[in-house]
């Protein structure tokens, strides 16, 4: 019950963080210039059906009116329709919500498989040859924009070696170079942290009882090192999805998939309000969940946490 | 109270602001220490005189924006050491006064941060109270989304171009700076030395310009330096997609968007920007790392 009680506890402070963000929106994208009306009907629409249109559109009411309209609006599942194609904004987000959350997990997928893995066996072998190259691996992905690592894949693996297909986002053989070069600087920051959370741990005196007792040196890197060493390195994952989803559209934009980025970007330059509202709401509520999800996360693995919840 | 009419060297009663300067050397010293952190200044240091001198390495007109037809797509050679673009323009020119853009766009996004930053976060952790609870929560709200959704709503606010794109990224820098300040200043506060100088009737602006603001400077100048490189790959980034920096201006990011439109013929019009961001991008990098070890050796592992 505990836990259930601390689930909505957090999801009750999640709320007033979206309606400030929804708020804050609102006003950066009503107050700045721009006309909707005009953006609706075109350039070249004679200016009387323009004015016409804002005023059965409501554009000339005041920003808290139209902000609560919105709000009424959402809260009934209706987000708008796009001012550009005139489709319901949820449709669109619909059709290209799979692209981007396959994106999103593929890489993660990545970034768990490769950042943990190395990072605990960097830190085991401390100043080895090995921990020495992915320390520095790891520096050059961290310097390079994923943009730039897309394009060299996509020529390298794309247009010179036609392993894979270059753009688009059909079938998952498109997927394969989009999560490596998503994951890049994800996995690198995953791998230094899990390294040096490790080394925090190696060091401890309950490491040395572990050994000094026999116990195999598997089971004391497991056992012992790596559940001490959980807690930073659930965090680290957390803000790498976090990271993930945020940085997902300029690679997208690379590789030219159909995904919920390239449809914010397109909203953005034509400043397609219910557009850019509904995905930045969208990843902010995404963003509020997977915080949540590591924060039970840490109860999973930490005795000390769970008993804390369950204390309160 | 006359400290500042003894020069720093004097003994005496200038006791506090020797220390606090010994206390900056002994950081240097141990900057210097790092080869990997003196490599960086140097690459920095490099990247800035680039930067500075680019109208003397190619005149920004001729060489950079005006299209030329006729010395289309040509490969490096001895007249172009990095080759031309598909409109002709001079690619090492474009590099040259790229990294003019690139830095003013890293740097200068991070100060306005800092600026912004220390307004609002002196303001919350000096006077506190009921201020100081709504600005937080307001910072709590900027830090809830992803830095570069954050900065692409605001551009999506403010349109794009250079000096828009640079405010977009300073606002979505501002969050942490805000809250590192009145963390700092929430842990001074209290201390002897203040209230000493309120007791003598220091005014709270003195008080925060004069004692409070010297003493964040360090974690300051670290997270800073650390903030450069990925602002600089965001504004990249940002104009790669078309909502930074716009055609014609020789960005980076630009360059690299203009580039992938030939990828298949004419690869290195993809490559040499690109590694120039990374290499501007590494070397901030490394001088932030070292600048962090330096101010903070407890943290380094």
């Amino acid at each position: 019950m505990a836990y259930l009680q601390y689930i909505f506890k957090r999801i009750g402070a999640m709320i007033p963080v979206i309606i400030g963000i929804s708020f804050i929106l609102f006003s950066i994208l009503v107050l700045t210039p721009g006309d909707p009306a005009r953006t609706i009907l075109g350039e070249m629409a004679p200016e009387e059906d323009v004015i016409a249109l804002r005023e059965e559109m409501g554009f000339n009411d005041p920003l808290f009116i139209r902000y609560f309209r919105y709000v009424r609006d959402a809260l009934h599942g209706d987000f708008g329709k796009s001012y550009t194609s005139g489709q319901p904004v949820v449709k669109e987000m619909a059709d290209r919500m799979a692209t981007t959350l396959l994106l999103a997990t593929g890489s993660l997928v990545y970034v768990i498989l490769l950042g943990v893995p190395i990072g605990i066996l960097a830190a085991v072998k401390q100043y080895s040859l090995s921990d020495i190259a992915t320390n520095i691996i790891t520096f050059i992905l961290t310097a390079m924009p994923s943009f730039w690592l897309g394009l060299l894949c996509m020529l390298l693996f794309g247009l010179k070696l036609r392993w894979l297909p270059a753009t688009g986002s059909e079938t998952i053989l498109h997927f394969i170079m989009p999560c490596i070069v998503l994951s890049g600087p994800n996995m690198a920051a995953q791998l230094r942290m899990t390294r040096s959370s490790m080394l925090e741990v190696i060091r401890q005196d309950y490491m040395r009882t572990a050994r000094s007792k026999g116990v195999s040196e598997r089971r004391i890197i497991f056992q012992h090192g790596l559940r001490n060493a959980m807690i930073p390195i659930l965090t680290m994952l957390g803000i790498n999805l976090t990271s993930v989803i945020g940085t997902a559209f300029v690679v997208e934009q690379t590789f030219a998939m159909a995904g919920l980025g390239s449809l914010l970007i397109t909203g953005v330059k034509a400043k397609d309000i219910p557009i850019v509202m509904a995905i930045v709401l969208f990843i902010a509520c995404c963003i509020c969940i997977i915080n949540l999800i590591v924060d039970l996360l840490y109860a999973v693995v930490d005795p000390r946490i769970r008993a804390q919840i369950q204390k309160k | 109270m006359k400290k500042k009419a003894f020069p720093v060297e004097s003994s005496g009663g200038t006791e506090k602001v020797y220390k606090k300067r010994s206390q900056f050397t002994s950081a240097m010293r141990r900057y210097r220490k790092s080869k990997l952190a003196v490599l960086g200044l140097i690459m920095v240091i490099f990247l800035v005189l680039i930067a500075l001198s680019a109208d003397l390495l190619a005149d920004y007109e001729t060489d950079a924006i005006r299209q030329n037809m006729s010395i289309r797509l040509e490969e490096p050679n001895a007249e172009h050491i990095f080759g031309t673009d598909q409109y002709g323009r001079d690619v090492f020119a474009r590099v040259v006064h790229g990294a003019r853009i690139s830095l003013l766009g890293g740097i200068g996004s991070n100060i306005f941060a800092v600026i912004i930053g220390l307004i609002i976060g002196s303001i919350a952790g000096y006077f506190g109270g009921k201020l100081d609870n709504v600005l937080m929560r307001l910072m709590d709200i900027l830090m809830a989304l992803p830095f570069s959704i954050l900065a692409i709503a605001i551009v999506a606010g403010l349109g794009t171009g250079l000096d828009k794109t640079i405010i977009a990224l300073g606002i979505a820098s501002v969050a942490p700076f805000v809250r590192l300040i009145r963390a700092s200043i929430l842990s001074i506060k209290d201390q002897e030395y203040i209230e000493a100088a309120k007791s003598c009737g220091t005014s709270n602006f003195r008080i925060i310009y004069k004692h409070i603001i010297p003493n964040v400077m360090g974690p300051l100048i670290v997270q800073l330096t650390q903030n450069v490189g990925r602002n600089i790959i965001s504004l990249a980034a940002l104009s790669f997609i078309g909502l930074g920096v716009q055609a014609p201006m020789p960005e980076w990011g630009t360059m690299l968007s203009e580039g992938k439109q030939v990828l298949r013929f004419s690869p290195y019009l993809v490559t040499i920007p690109g590694i120039a961001i990374v290499i501007t991008v590494m070397a901030f990098n490394l001088v932030g790392d070292g600048l962090r070890d330096a101010f903070d050796p407890r943290l380094k592992n």
